[in-house]
């Protein structure tokens, strides 16, 4: 029995820590957030476990796991707004050209990482062709060029 | 489901409202965390200042020494202190309350004792002292197995329990 409470209470508590944390947490490429990422599998895992190490177990954890996943997206699908607050929503920091450097504060980038974005999905050189980039979801920086005359 | 909004000339789902409640959350979150890493590096999970407790008289035939917030599978010792005179004959007689001990896994005690007898509701240990003019101290390695407040008296054949209690975090 204790097996489905744990994997929930840790599911749970990884989800809510993610979301305290931020988009950006989750796709920060710097070495010291993949150590990060690397480090906190491995903290899970024994508190998981329990020391079980039965076959049943890691199934009744495996499943209670992934069943949770699909419980959730069903249940986003059915509420749009949960879906919100569980998925964060985009947003737009480089609207026509402009930037909203209040957003940039709260979502913690700054233009270095929105050229980085630029550079490697648009291969863009400044700033001034960007029009549009947005912080999305998954903490990744989308950007969407000038049109060149 | 409407479809997505508008920001100029882009088709996207942003909201800025619920961004900004977003934000909000996440800064309190961020305070929250600091709180339960300061209430941590206090001891108020365990293994720290705020969790150290004693049981029993100080000058008294048994002193207990334990944690007061300890943590399901993670080792919770019970250090017991016997007065100079609490085993005349060279022998203790530690008894623990038998509910609590089905609490853990005794991992280890030091030292071995020389015999142990199973009661109704007690479990009973008899440890040899070497001086029984000087102070004795045995330890019991115990790892918790459940989780929640848990009472106990540990006692000296004899002599008045010590009463103890702690919280076991899961």
């Amino acid at each position: 029995m204790d097996s489905v409470f744990r994997g929930l209470a840790v599911y749970a508590f990884l989800f809510l820590i993610f979301r305290i944390a931020g988009k950006r947490t989750l796709n920060q490429i710097t070495t010291f957030d993949f150590v990060l990422l690397l480090i906190i599998s491995e903290s899970i895992q024994q508190a998981m476990i329990d020391s079980d190490n039965s076959v049943t177990n890691a199934f009744l954890l495996v499943v209670t796991l992934v069943g949770l996943d699909v419980a959730l997206s069903l249940v986003k699908r059915r509420f749009p707004r949960l879906s919100k607050m569980l998925d964060s929503t985009p947003v737009v920091v480089i609207e026509d050209g402009h930037l909203h450097r209040d957003r940039m504060d709260k979502e913690r980038i700054d233009e270095s990482d929105i050229l980085s974005a630029a550079r490697e999905h648009q291969g863009l050189e400044r700033l001034e062709q960007i029009k549009y980039a947005v912080v999305e979801q998954s903490g990744r920086i989308t950007v969407v060029p000038k049109q060149q005359d | 489901m409407a479809g997505p909004n508008r920001v100029g000339d882009l088709q996207i789902d942003a909201d800025l409202d619920s961004q900004r409640g977003e934000w909000r959350f996440e800064r309190i979150g961020w305070a929250a965390m600091l709180l339960v890493v300061a209430a941590t590096l206090l001891g108020a999970f365990g293994r720290g200042p705020l969790s150290r407790a004693e049981a029993g008289a100080a000058g008294g035939p048994l002193h207990l020494r334990y944690e007061r917030l300890v943590r399901h599978n993670s080792p919770a010792p019970l250090n017991l202190e016997l007065a100079p005179g609490a085993a005349p004959d060279g022998q203790a007689r530690v008894w623990i309350d038998h509910d609590y001990l089905e609490q853990f896994d005794v991992d280890h005690i030091v030292p071995e004792p020389e015999s142990s007898a199973a009661g109704p509701d007690r479990t009973t240990y008899v440890f040899r002292v070497a001086d029984p003019t000087r102070p004795a101290r045995i330890t019991f390695g115990l790892v918790p197995q459940g989780f929640g407040r848990l009472r106990a008296r540990v006692g000296l054949a004899g002599q008045p329990p010590v009463e103890l209690s702690q919280f076991v975090f899961p």
